[in-house]
């Protein structure tokens, strides 16, 4: 007897006998209204306008100041990292409050990510880097550190870009994320942060 | 008339003069309606982008067993498995199957249609095991015990005071409580489900034939948790969902975001290419994907309803149409509502019992109008019309009835043969009911138009 399988596929088969030509999709390159600023200038307003939280940083030094200067004004309790080589770049361990245990019970996480993608103020993470899937939506707040080099125009050279890294091998999650959770579920009124981040921190580094 | 339709009609005259409800669905679709006008914005050209993406999804769905064949080798290879079903019960057994395996006593999961087309949590619940229903809405909706409303925004039709009784009722919640703090209620009893839960199930936006991937587009994150904790992931999907390339999210998420919710891009688009690999840290060590047909395979076959499957299910034809607005979403009783509800129940639940869908209609247009993907909905709830009609017993009352419509109108001789009191009384015992209570029939002049001419000309 045929399996399911068999049967659907032949049922798709027989529906589509109609059908002959092949068809062409129309390509267009400008899908979308196009603003003459720099790449910089369209991340910022975007992901600020999704109610992230942007901090340009001239190095890795600067970086080191504006993170303690954040977790003053913030005073998180436990601050998660388990990425060697941010650790290593930005001399995360001269930070106290910063701790590669007990991930599950930190108030925020800081990650790196692959791209930032300008026009819609995306952060383009994959389950490829640390701390993986969970940790970065799991996380009341999520901090994200990354440098002008992985900023690019738009979601198309996102995915083009990401094919290009990983080829064959594709992490087994991307995550195309943009601004903290939010909702609108109970009478249209915007709620940020229900099941995901509730804050998103970007600390770009020129 | 059937007993579905007699239903749906006393359903309807109830909802469309109940202001309550009126007030709360205008103020949710007004707030929709300036979200979208806002959100499409960023097209340079939206009519230029409809049309490709129409081409994409013709492009997908006229070589649906090439691109469903392709997914499959692509995903197995990745790590997953894919499970074919011709039927929701099918379906429902390679569920419990997998359950059944993993020892699993809850499930946490996101928002799916299709896992509420295949009544799961009801099959689930009778087998001893529990369905948390994670999105926002849709865990409103299981605390009322109520389908989702709308198939993008399933409790649009609950006010917050609603709501925060809901969460007094039902999870002790304090009472009065606004929508922040019930949001923040529902994410407080919501961790550590995801953590007990051996299986997270989630649906599909999309379909990637060329990488094997599912792409699953939300803003709360729920999603992402279910396929973060949980060591199994299934995802139960429509066979129409394919779309041929990773490539072709550059114009779907943001076409989907825009007519869903007036977002630019929703704030998490995912794409799952598998399970865990073993040089990650997390992520679940099996990952199925069940492909569901269901009825999809006759809309197939209909060379003219087939195009009712490029749907991506963005609800923006339920915002827009006049009916929907008036009856609401419950009203339909039937998994997916509105325009494309109409379009598609009859071939995913029978025509017989669903045929009256293709009626709720102004035949207005709008829906035609917004829909992204460029579906004909108002062509195709007359095609419905007509395919019910060719179908129906050749004598049936109607039938009978509008012969002699026809046969009347059609001769002078027949139609000046009774006078203007006699055509009232046939009109008022023929048309009365359809015409309803709130206008008044209109009424015969004694005399006809013709016969008044022949004697005023003859003076």
């Amino acid at each position: 007897m045929d399996t399911p399988r068999e049967i659907i596929l032949k049922q798709i088969r027989e529906a589509l006998s109609d059908v002959e030509e092949t068809f062409g999709i129309p390509f267009k390159k400008d899908l979308y209204t196009t603003r003459h600023s720099s790449l910089l200038t369209l991340f910022q307003s975007a992901f600020t306008a999704l109610h992230g939280k942007f901090t340009l940083c001239t190095g890795a030094a600067d970086l080191n100041t504006q993170l303690l200067r954040r977790w003053l004004d913030n005073r998180w309790e436990h601050v998660f990292c388990d990425d060697p080589e941010l650790q290593a770049r930005y001399c995360l361990d001269d930070l106290p409050f910063i701790s590669a245990r007990n991930g599950l019970e930190a108030d925020a996480v800081i990650t790196g990510c692959e791209y930032l993608l300008a026009r819609t103020g995306t952060i383009l993470l994959t389950a490829a880097r640390r701390p993986g899937r969970a940790l970065s939506v799991y996380t009341p707040v999520h901090i994200v550190i990354a440098t002008l080099q992985q900023l690019l125009p738009d979601i198309a050279e996102g995915i083009e870009n990401i094919k290009n890294d990983y080829g064959d091998n594709l992490p087994s999650a991307l995550f195309f994320t943009s601004g903290p959770s939010r909702t609108g579920d109970i009478e249209k009124t915007l709620v940020m942060g229900v099941h995901g981040p509730i804050e998103v921190h970007l600390f770009l580094c020129l | 008339m059937t007993k579905r339709e007699q239903l749906f009609l006393a359903a309807s005259r109830q909802k469309a003069f109940d202001p309550e409800h009126r007030r709360k669905i205008n103020h949710a679709l007004k707030m929709s309606d300036q979200a979208f006008d806002q959100g499409k914005q960023q097209f340079a050209d939206l009519e230029e982008a409809r049309i490709m993406a129409h081409a994409i999804k013709k492009e997908a769905i006229t070589h649906l067993g090439t691109y469903l064949e392709q997914f499959e080798a692509r995903f197995t290879q990745n790590g997953g498995r894919v499970i074919w079903a011709q039927n929701g019960q099918q379906a429902l057994d390679a569920i419990l199957t997998i359950c059944r395996s993993k020892n699993a006593r809850s499930i946490v999961k996101s928002k799916s249609m299709v896992s509420e087309e295949i009544h799961l949590n009801a099959f689930l619940a009778q087998n001893g095991i529990e369905v948390v229903e994670t999105d926002l809405g849709e865990y409103i909706q299981q605390l009322a015990g109520e389908p989702p409303y709308h198939i993008v925004a399933p409790s649009m039709h609950k006010s917050k005071e609603e709501v925060a009784a809901l969460f007094h009722d039902k999870i002790g919640a304090a009472p009065h409580l606004p929508p922040e703090e019930l949001t923040l209620i529902a994410r407080k009893t919501l961790r550590p489900r995801y953590r007990e839960a051996e299986i997270g199930l989630t649906g599909a936006n999309f379909l990637l034939a060329d990488i094997g991937g599912v792409a699953i587009t939300e803003n709360e994150g729920n999603a992402r948790l279910c396929t973060s904790f949980p060591k199994t992931h299934i995802v139960v999907t429509g066979i129409e969902k394919v779309l041929p390339s990773f490539d072709d999210l550059h114009l779907f998420w943001p076409l989907l975001a825009t007519h869903g919710s007036g977002q630019q891009v929703t704030v998490y688009n995912s794409v799952f290419t598998g399970p865990g690999k073993q040089e990650e840290t997390d992520g679940p060590e099996e990952m199925y994907v069940i492909l569901l047909d269901n009825g999809r395979t006759s809309l197939l076959a209909d060379p003219v309803a087939r195009e009712s499957l490029y749907c991506i299910r963005c609800g923006a034809c339920l915002n827009v149409c006049p009916v929907y607005k008036n009856i609401g979403g419950h009203t339909y009783e039937s998994t997916y509502s509105g325009p494309i509800g109409s379009v598609i129940t009859p071939y995913l639940e029978g025509m017989r019992h669903n045929k009256h869908l293709s009626y709720a209609s102004s035949l207005c247009g709008n829906c035609t109008e917004v829909c992204p993907v460029k579906i004909n909905l108002h062509g195709l709830l007359l095609h419905n019309r007509q395919q019910a009609a060719a179908n129906a017993p050749a004598l049936s009352p109607e039938g009978f009835a509008w012969k002699g419509w026809r046969m009347v109108n059609t001769s002078r001789r027949l139609l000046d043969f009774a006078g203007g009191n006699t055509k009232n009384i046939a009109l008022k015992q023929l048309l009365a009911k359809a015409w309803g209570t709130s206008r008044q029939l209109p009424v015969f002049a004694a005399r006809s138009f013709s016969k008044q001419w022949k004697t005023g000309r003859r003076k």
